[in-house]
């Protein structure tokens, strides 16, 4: 074998940040190499190298030993590096033939050659043991399926010889896992080699050739896959090194104010939790273990649970998120643009708008409305501190800001924050650590989901672990940490 | 202050910036234009799809659309006509009844935009077929009904010598500029418009907010048909035909985008206000009538290329 992608002392910083500190990483004809990390220890940022969305401060990137410069992604493609995102670039209407060949179209005299499209990529999909015809409809087939079209799109098209996959499995079934791994085998045997990204170790296990380990930028080490253990990863890829930027984390009182018993619904079972007054509640797991739909459907945004949910000893039926807020519940969702903000109404519309009966006597109180939403937005520290600037003009970390705003301004005792520190800078993260650890002081009874273990052991006074949907641990006190969590959420 | 009131007025500024424009014009074209009497007569000529487009604005607010609107109105129009002269009904009763029944209409629009899970479009075109199929059954063999003597003062009367046709509509733009600003539902159908999803899980009442968004529509149209049954003095089943892209013109050169979430009223007035002045002004300096339809439309086009050409740039 050789080696086919060579980087060599690759750095690169960010304001504040040493994100890759001389990285070494070198890529062999037909290998699937694993990189491994948390999140936030650089994995993602020698990808963006690699494909040219980034470029490095120091070092060097040789493809069969030529240096080679990035300035942009299609610089990396036009050598042969290609990158299957989750959301992929498909048309879902038409069918797989023309998916494949989509914008490079087989042509008669200027007319289009659907015989030869069709027997093309007949021929691609039989190679490769592709489960679909030519003529089906994108659109109906199953991830996994439509994930494996990408892939041909991207090999036939652009001559692809790297390819980096980007947690693949991670909206896929057991099953359609099994599928995309042979898919995988095959297209290592056709010289072109993958790296592979993920966080499910078991996977890691089976699918790869080599795995390397970052942590805070730095490379941990090289290996062949199967000469490590999941233990010995875990230990790797965590380190020793706990951070202590997070706050102190204070004794829940013993005020129980939540109750979920047997809860049963979409994309979870038998959910059985507590939770207290003062309590950092932390739930994690890895993406689709059923965190987000739990906190959903006891929100009562999701329909169709099956289960009891108690407020305060009192059993109570939430069938809307109005009857939940109702109840003292507020949800900091997942997607802040899509489901917290109306980015096109101002700061103080947002903040106001799960009070708005509170506000109204029977009309609304306009003065009362601005003096508490600016009270609301300097006691948080809002930038700009301007109730009237329309909210999608705030960075990320303002605008989950005004999303916290608006439930403290509803007054709820109840706050469920899911995946609150997604896509916002460091900064910004502690802020909230240090927001959601004073809402507690003061007696909310905060649920924390989460799939970054690292902030759910810096926060939280209890943590549930999830996996395919059930709850398979519970940790208190010093038995949060990060080896612990990782391990229970990758068995 | 001062420099955000304008620039968040900036379409309404430039439509009304356009309509004084206009006015000046044509008031060294025509000695007759600026007379009170003209005057009034551009006011009663807008009144009519002033009130239909407010009821407009507050749907395209909630990022929907109500292509019922014409029908609505002749509905209105034919139920007070045929429960008047067919039914001997009083005059006022019959004009309640079929303003009531007209909201209802309204109402079943927002019920099936909200259970139904049809598209607004989809939905009130639908709307628009119905009510005029009902307007030509019922008044099938009945081709003229003329209305009273006193039903005629919706049009002709006067309030402080202003037409009441003019009052009316001063009355439902103050009504739906209150209900937007100082109420919890009007919040609301900017919520909805703007982000429906963040809405819902913010306890907004969809359900509510998009139904009453509709009724207003109904009610707005229902009004604007006792004005024009009045004026005319007699049920035309085919009153109003077109309307309802005369209402979306007059909302869109006021500023309202269609993506909802955002509008002002104020705006929409300006917009009909345009409308009528060049319709009437046309007519005063006689210029072929045929004229009218391609102004408005560059009009149209233009407010809209104005607003996302500064969008770009944004």
């Amino acid at each position: 074998m050789n080696t086919l992608l060579e980087a060599k002392g690759v750095t690169k910083k960010f304001p504040g940040v040493l994100a890759l500190d001389r990285i070494d990483f070198n890529l062999q004809q037909g290998e699937v190499h694993a990189i491994l990390g948390e999140n936030g220890a650089g994995k993602s940022t020698l990808v963006k190298i690699i494909t040219g969305a980034y470029t490095k401060d120091s070092g060097e990137i040789t493809i069969n030993g030529k240096t080679v410069d990035f300035s942009s992604p299609a610089d990396a493609q036009d050598v042969g590096i290609g990158i299957i995102y989750q959301e992929f670039s498909q048309v879902n209407t038409l069918s797989v033939a023309e998916n494949i060949y989509l914008g490079q179209y087989p042509k008669i005299m200027g007319c289009l050659d659907w015989g030869k499209m069709r027997r093309d990529a007949a021929e691609l999909l039989e190679r490769f043991h592709v489960n679909a015809h030519p003529r089906d409809i994108l659109g109906t087939l199953g991830v996994a399926t439509r994930q494996m079209v990408e892939i041909l799109k991207a090999i036939h098209k652009q001559g692809i010889k790297v390819l980096i996959m980007d947690e693949p499995t991670s909206a896929l079934s057991d099953t359609e896992t099994e599928m995309l791994f042979d898919f995988i085998r095959k297209i290592k045997n056709q010289d072109v080699s993958v790296i592979y990204i993920s966080h499910r170790l078991d996977e890691i296990k089976k699918i790869s050739d080599r795995i390397t380990i970052l942590r805070n930028g730095k490379k941990v080490l090289t290996a062949n896959a199967d000469e490590m253990a999941i233990d010995d990863i875990v230990s790797h890829i965590v380190g020793r090194d706990l951070k202590d930027h997070y706050p102190d984390k204070t004794p829940a009182a013993n005020d129980e104010i939540l109750k979920v018993e047997n809860l049963t619904g979409r994309g979870f079972t038998d959910v059985t939790l507590k939770a207290r007054r003062g309590e950092i509640l932390g739930i994690t797991g890895l993406l689709g273990a059923g965190k987000t739909e739990v906190l959903q459907a006891i929100y009562g945004a999701a329909r169709g649970y099956k289960g009891k949910i108690f407020i305060k000893g009192k059993e109570v039926s939430i069938k809307t998120p109005r009857d939940a807020n109702h109840h003292g519940i507020g949800l900091i969702p997942e997607s802040r643009r899509e489901q917290g903000l109306v980015l096109v109404l101002s700061n103080l519309f947002n903040i106001s708008l799960a009070s708005l009966r509170k506000l109204s006597a029977p009309v609304l109180r306009l003065k009362k409305e601005r003096i508490q939403g600016t009270k609301l937005i300097n006691d948080l520290d809002v930038r700009p501190a301007d109730p009237f600037k329309q909210v999608r003009d705030l960075s990320g970390g303002n605008q989950q800001k005004i999303v916290l705003a608006k439930w403290l301004m509803r007054d709820c005792d109840i706050l469920f924050f899911d995946e609150p520190t997604r896509g916002i800078d460091v900064g910004a993260k502690f802020q909230i650590y240090t927001l959601i650890s004073k809402l507690a002081k003061v007696g909310k009874c905060i649920v924390f989901s989460s799939s970054e273990v690292e902030e759910i052991v810096g926060t939280c006074n209890r943590v549930l672990v999830m996996k395919d949907g059930r709850i398979v641990e519970e940790l208190i006190g010093s038995d949060i940490n990060n080896e612990t969590i990782v391990r229970s959420m990758s068995a | 202050m001062i420099i955000r009131f304008l620039s968040e007025r900036k379409q309404q500024i430039i439509a009304g910036v356009s309509l004084g424009v206009i006015l000046v014009v044509l008031h060294f074209k025509s000695e007759y234009f600026f007379t009170v009497n003209n005057l009034y007569n551009i006011g009663k000529q807008a009144s009519i799809i002033l009130i239909i487009g407010l009821g407009m604005t507050v749907v395209i607010i909630s990022a929907g659309i109500d292509l019922s609107v014409g029908s609505l109105l002749a509905f209105t129009i034919s139920g007070t006509a045929v429960l008047n002269t067919v039914h001997g009904v009083g005059i006022f009763t019959a004009m309640s009844i079929a303003i009531i029944a007209t909201v209802l209409l309204g109402m079943l629009n927002g019920i099936i935009i909200q259970y139904g899970k049809v598209p607004a479009f989809i939905a009130t075109l639908g709307m628009m077929g119905v009510a005029r199929g009902i307007v030509l059954l019922i008044s099938r063999g009945n081709p003229s009904m003329s209305f009273p003597e006193k039903f005629l003062w919706f049009a002709d009367g006067t309030f402080l010598t202003v037409p009441i046709p003019i009052i009316a509509s001063i009355i439902v733009m103050i009504s739906v500029g209150l209900f937007l600003k100082y109420t919890s539902l009007g919040r609301g159908v900017f919520a909805l418009g703007g982000n429906e999803e963040a809405a819902r899980l913010s306890g907004i009442n969809i359900p509510l907010v998009r139904i009453v968004t509709y009724a207003i529509s109904g009610l707005c149209c229902a009004i604007a048909g006792v004005i024009f049954a009045a004026r005319v003095g007699a049920a035309v089943p085919s009153a109003g035909v077109g309307y309802e892209l005369s209402a979306i013109a007059a909302v869109i050169i006021g500023g309202t985008p269609l993506t909802g979430g955002q509008g002002r009223i104020s705006g929409t007035v300006i917009g009909a206000l345009l409308m009528a002045v060049i319709d009437n002004g046309l007519n005063m300096i006689e210029v072929d009538p045929y004229w009218q339809g391609i102004v408005i439309g560059v009009i149209i086009v233009f407010a809209v290329m104005m607003s996302n050409i500064k969008k770009q740039r944004n």
